[in-house]
């Protein structure tokens, strides 16, 4: 008789595992393509949407003096454009008949941005002095220094520089304007190297002076 | 890696060192804090303009080609400050007060005062801080025009009175350029 024979099935872990269908393996790629598309495409609207934003300076401004006055101003325009947009309109215009000085500024511009409110009628007149003052005081925390402060008791003009070091190729601006009506707050970024190899000295001087 | 520690803090204190636009006007001997001034009352206007270092070597870059000895002189400035404050009946004592407390505080801290005017209604005082012999380190106008304004002027740097309204023509800084006449007139 002979003895008995012992069969084992093959161990699991010495045996590779079946390929999977070439079906299931394209849906694993698709998914990771798809995911990657979206990715990007959030990213895109991201960057888009940032582009078009108002910057930190004049979002301080509109909160600071909503802080101070809430509820009493509503929001007329709000628009900037960052380095991307800037960056694609320059290289379209190089293209456009342009006039050399307009060409000039187009060219030396970093971003932009403007941004208007209109004071309720509901809302008090107040003090535009002392508003200007909170406005002034809340971008000095974030490193802007006022150049000129011109006003009265109901109408203020502020210029704003950064404290660090600017140079005419980091050349950055805030003005805001306040009024019993209406807050108007732009900020400009430029390269103002640009600006000066083109113009005439003197003249960039006297328009520097004037702000 | 202590030779390392030893590089990065030896390049701190070199590029501390090797950045004098960095440093602030307010460390330096001719700087004058005059404080802060009350908000403007009904009908009363204020001005204001603090052109710091970064600001003045722009200008001086500007100007370097076309106008080289002015780009000089912007050059050995550090910060010009000038405040303007409409006068009426309610703040005429007080900064008529300021201004006497500032000339004071200037004289005690070694300050020369180079022109003192009084007369009709106009109030000028003008002061300078010498360092050494030749260099100036900071200059102080101070003007009561009457019922109509108070000017309150510190450029810090080495500029002579007489050359205030070059740099007040230059910037462009109107309330410089008078501050800078009332001395020529008195």
């Amino acid at each position: 008789m002979e003895p008995p024979t012992l069969s084992f099935p093959p161990m699991p872990l010495l045996t590779p595992a079946p390929a999977a269908p070439a079906a299931v393996r394209r849906r694993h790629v698709w998914r990771w393509i798809a995911l990657g598309v979206l990715g990007v495409f959030m990213a895109g609207a991201v960057t888009v949407y940032q582009s078009f934003r108002a910057s930190d300076e004049t979002r301080l401004v509109r909160q600071t003096i909503l802080e101070v006055q809430p509820g009493g101003w509503s929001k007329q325009m709000e628009f900037g454009v960052g380095r991307l947009p800037v960056a694609a309109a320059q290289w379209v215009l190089r293209f456009v008949p342009m006039d050399p000085a307009a060409r000039t500024a187009v060219q030396s511009l970093r971003r932009a941005d403007v941004a208007i409110y209109q004071r309720l009628a509901q809302s008090a007149a107040g003090d535009s002095a002392d508003l200007a003052l909170r406005a002034r005081e809340a971008l000095a925390r974030r490193g802007w220094e006022p150049v000129v402060a011109v006003g009265e008791a109901h109408e203020s003009v502020l210029v704003l520089m950064p404290k660090a070091a600017s140079s005419l190729r980091r050349f950055n601006v805030c003005v805001m304007v306040l009024d019993e009506q209406r807050l108007v707050v732009a900020s400009v970024g430029a390269n103002l190297e640009t600006v000066m190899a083109s113009l005439n000295a003197g003249d960039l001087l006297q328009n520097f002076g004037a702000l | 890696m202590k030779s390392i520690a030893r590089i990065t803090v030896s390049s701190l204190v070199a590029l501390t060192l090797l950045t004098p636009p960095l440093w602030a006007a307010e460390d330096t001997a001719g700087f004058v804090d005059f404080g802060k001034f009350a908000k403007p009352g009904e009908g009363r206007q204020f001005v204001e303009v603090n052109v710091g270092a970064a600001l003045i070597s722009i200008a001086a870059r500007i100007t370097e080609k076309s106008e080289p000895e002015v780009a000089e002189l912007l050059k050995g400035l550090k910060s010009v400050r000038v405040n303007v404050i409409g006068l009426d009946a309610a703040n005429r004592g007080e900064m008529t007060d300021k201004a006497a407390k500032i000339r004071g505080e200037l004289e005690s801290k070694g300050w020369e005062r180079v022109v003192t005017v009084q007369e009709k209604q106009q109030d000028v005082g003008v002061y300078l801080k010498h360092r050494g012999e030749e260099a100036i380190e900071g200059v102080v106008v101070t003007v009561i025009d009457g019922d109509k304004e108070a000017v309150f002027v510190n450029v810090v740097g080495d500029i002579r009175p007489e050359k205030l309204a070059v740099i007040g023509e230059r910037l462009n800084i109107e309330p410089l350029k008078k501050a800078a006449e009332s001395i020529k007139k008195s």
